[in-house]
């Protein structure tokens, strides 16, 4: 039978397509991005999104995916990608990662995991593309809550060619479980925000107002916090305090006033004319339900408004927190029972001057070592080198944590 | 074992045109065969995929090998044989092999059956060809056989995406003695590949040793076993006969078949060849085969071969020299081919290697004393003739052959990989103990 040459080279293009095979249909990798993996939308309403924008906000090429919309899916960050795999099999979830980053040749990833989800599409990413992957541990989803099973943190955890923990009790933790190497990178506050000179309140320190800082996540904890304020003469603002979701006049009544959230900029404004700020945090005791975020989350709120106004701390709760170790450690300032003549004693003590002075400039001090300068830079050079670059923020851990963890 | 072969298409006319018009027909051809295949593949294998779906789901095994799986090549007939095995308590009813090319033209092994285009090392696209054959499947096992880049690379994305316990067989080296040719398996593909591998086996100790050595992890021996019914149950009787020879196996490289005929001519035996002439990758040229007395009989079957191979003083096995001239420098330093354990198991005649002392092949026969090796020399192949016809000598090897012998049978060596994989290390010692104090090169 006589040969159709142009009948077969046609035949070829169209089987070409049909099989989808080899280079000939794939479509070329376009660009080469990282990846940011984090629960929810990264924007400036959380602690974990203020702080990936200050790390990689300015980097292009940023491909973020979540698996969660906690915010009505606003997001102001790298190319926005919702992968959510549910119930279904380790290869689907496999396919579908493929799929929703067909196109894109990923290099580096960066997982902050707090979802099962966050951990397969992690395992998946670096899997696909051998892409080396750094994970961020913010939130403890693992030790003191069953959030992601041992296996799936395990592999993650093995597969990450660096190990990052938000605060020195959360690296501790993990090291001590997993027996792998974590390094401590805590939160940052931005340089633009940073005062060369101590800032000084014009008011005087008597008046036994302050404010509240940091997100009350527990439900029990406003109640221990309007108990503890309640009577004591002490009166503090809040602001975000309106959404709190209990009456206006309610709080008023024991002391707390609340409006509505500040920008950043007036905010480090307004603490920078206060005498003390408090953070309520958890009790640790047989009643506490968010254990595995008061015992090994450092809030980046402490660190920020620390860093940008100086202000000193009153910590409520248990002395046993990351947030406790973390004013104690740098004696920025102290903390409370959520009790109330505990409470007034802690008041009285760091609105006396030479005291709140004094954290004032420790504070002063320590607020150069968390600001954000070049530590997005830091976290990728770290991980092609599988270690910490320098030891900026090694050289911050507590002695007794450091040399806990020193065995692995 | 021997190898996967390198296949270099016909060259093509130089460009005066588009890619397409400058094909010529038979290349063109080629192609539409090969678009072919890779679609009836992909369909047939997804009306299979949907009839055991409905079904419910089955737990599948994959093979992944360069190259077909049959009986025309040692690495086929040996996985063939672990595989196939007729008295394993647990068959593999759903084995899926995944090849990379087509070298034989024809594939007789597991259920079903495909060619994967090949990647050029790129991974996404491996992971993405392996997500769409075999999602929706529950993957229990990988077993890999490595030789190229694309068989370690999908194995990697059936671990991954599938959670798949993976088992590495390295039978020939393209890594550890292939530094630097343009083929070897990148250094780095290889650490994952065996960091990834629940068991580690290599074909014999010089293998092993030499992967231990570079990559740090343990592996196991799973030798090329001979099937149980053949191997004799009592020492043969000497056979002194000083016209023949028989001559075993494949040749790997053209140098070889010619450096042997040219020797044998001055060597006055008549020579009966079991092995395939008709190889594409080797030119046998009838002129040369018959000044050196060289009759080819082809592949015979194995039960034929032992039968066969009984009734010689010595038979012959071609290897490499692993001198200046050695092109296959990889394959020859660190590969044994299978059919030389395979030949003193079933036969127990004497082996008389050509080729190198420091091969695989020449540690083998002498460490188990069942032959000895000389270079490819008339005088020096026709002394040794002449010393493996003598009665003594050759009762003496055929015994150390009985007992080697009994070491490599095949009985239940499906459930001893099956068990080895399963506990990830191997389930006993019998092949340890085979090799016992075996000498290993210190290179």
């Amino acid at each position: 039978m006589p040969v159709d040459q142009q009948m077969i080279d046609h035949l070829i293009r169209r089987l070409n397509t049909l099989t989808a095979s080899a280079r000939e249909s794939s479509v070329p990798a376009e660009r080469s991005c990282d990846v940011i993996i984090t629960p929810v939308e990264v924007n400036d309403s959380h602690g974990t999104g203020v702080l990936l924008q200050m790390l990689f906000g300015r980097e292009e090429n940023i491909v973020s995916i979540r698996s969660l919309d906690q915010y009505g899916g606003r997001q102001d960050f790298g190319l926005p990608l919702k992968i959510v795999h549910g119930a279904d099999s380790r290869d689907a979830a496999f396919a579908r990662v493929e799929q929703a980053l067909r196109g894109i040749a990923v290099r580096r990833v960066v997982c902050v995991p707090y979802q099962p989800d966050d951990v397969m599409t992690a395992i998946a990413l670096q899997g696909i593309f051998g892409a080396s992957m750094c994970t961020y541990i913010m939130d403890d989803q693992n030790i003191a809550v069953r959030g992601i099973d041992d296996s799936a943190m395990r592999e993650l955890l093995e597969k990450s060619s660096l190990r990052l923990a938000i605060s020195p009790e959360m690296r501790a933790a993990y090291e001590r479980k997993f027996r792998l190497p974590f390094f401590y990178v805590p939160p940052m506050a931005p340089a633009r925000l940073l005062p060369s000179q101590l800032h000084v309140p014009v008011t005087p320190p008597d008046a036994r107002h302050g404010v509240v800082i940091g997100n009350l996540w527990s439900p029990r904890w406003p109640e221990l916090l309007r108990r503890t304020v309640r009577n004591s003469g002490v009166t503090l603002s809040y602001p975000r305090g309106d959404s709190l979701a209990i009456p206006a006049e309610d709080l008023r009544a024991d002391g707390i006033f609340p409006h509505a959230r500040l920008e950043d900029e007036e905010l480090v404004r307004m603490l920078r004319s206060m005498w003390f700020a408090v953070l309520p945090s958890g009790t640790l005791d047989q009643f506490e339900d968010r254990r595995w975020m008061a015992e090994f989350s450092l809030p980046s709120r402490l660190v920020y408004l620390m860093a940008t106004s100086h202000i000193p701390v009153i910590v409520l709760g248990s002395r046993a927190t990351a947030a406790s170790h973390f004013v104690e450690q740098f004696g920025i300032g102290v903390t409370s029972g959520y009790d109330r003549a505990c409470f007034k004693n802690a008041v009285d003590h760091i609105t006396q001057t030479e005291v709140n002075l004094a954290m004032r400039r420790r504070g002063l001090l320590a607020a150069g070592r968390f600001v954000d300068t070049g530590v997005g830079e830091w976290i990728w050079q770290s991980l092609e080198r599988r270690e910490a670059f320098d030891r900026r923020f090694e050289d911050l851990m507590p002695e007794k944590v450091a040399s806990a963890a020193g065995a692995i | 074992m021997e190898p996967a072969r390198r296949w270099s298409p016909p060259k093509q006319p130089e460009n005066t045109g588009s890619r397409q018009d400058r094909l010529p027909h038979q290349t063109r051809n080629d192609r539409l065969r090969a678009k072919l295949d890779t679609l009836v593949a992909w369909k047939s294998d997804y009306a299979k995929r949907d009839a055991n779906q409905a079904a419910g789901q089955l737990d599948i095994d994959v093979l992944i090998t360069t190259n077909e799986m049959n009986d025309r090549h040692g690495t086929g007939v040996l996985i063939k044989r672990i595989l196939e095995q007729p008295e394993h308590p647990k068959p593999r009813h759903n084995l899926f092999c995944i090849r990379f090319q087509n070298d034989w033209g024809d594939h007789d092994l597991g259920d079903w059956n495909i060619r994967l285009p090949k990647t050029g090392g790129d991974r996404v696209e491996c992971f993405r060809n392996i997500l769409r054959l075999l999602r929706g499947r529950k993957v229990r096992q990988v077993l890999c056989v490595p030789f190229q880049a694309d068989e370690l690379t999908a194995s990697i994305a059936i671990q991954e995406a599938f959670g798949a316990r993976l088992c590495a067989y390295v039978m020939d080296d393209q890594n550890v003695a292939a530094d630097g040719m343009p083929d070897a398996i990148p250094d780095e593909l290889m650490r994952e590949f065996l960091q990834k591998s629940s068991l580690r086996l290599a074909t014999h100790p010089e293998l092993r040793s030499a992967y231990e050595r570079k990559y740090g992890m343990p592996f196991s021996v799973l030798p090329a076993v001979a099937p149980d019914a053949l191997i004799p149950r009592n020492v043969l009787p000497p056979v002194v006969d000083r016209r023949r020879g028989a001559l075993l196996g494949s040749f790997w490289d053209q140098s070889w078949f010619d450096r042997l005929c040219a020797a044998l001519e001055s060597c006055g035996r008549e020579i009966d060849w079991f092995g395939n002439h008709r190889s594409p990758f080797v030119e046998f040229s009838s002129e040369k085969l018959m000044r050196a007395r060289i009759h080819p009989f082809g592949i015979v079957s194995e039960g034929r071969l032992a039968t066969e191979l009984r009734g010689y003083p010595f038979v012959i096995v071609p290897t490499g020299t692993l001198d200046a001239a050695e092109k296959n420098h990889s394959v020859a330093s660190l590969s044994l081919p299978g059919r030389i354990p395979l030949a003193a198991a079933i036969s127990q005649t004497p082996l008389l290697i050509v080729g190198g002392p420091n091969t695989c092949a020449a540690r083998f026969v002498k460490h188990f004393g069942i032959g000895e090796t000389v270079p490819y020399d008339g005088a020096e192949i026709r002394g040794a003739m002449d010393r493996l016809s003598d009665g003594r000598i050759q009762s003496e090897m055929r015994g150390n052959a009985a007992r080697m012998g009994r070491s490599f049978s095949d009985a239940g060596i499906g459930e001893w990989l099956e068990e080895s994989i399963a506990l990830g290390r191997a389930a006993d010692g019998r092949f340890e103990e085979a090799f016992a104090d075996y000498a290993v090169d210190a290179r």
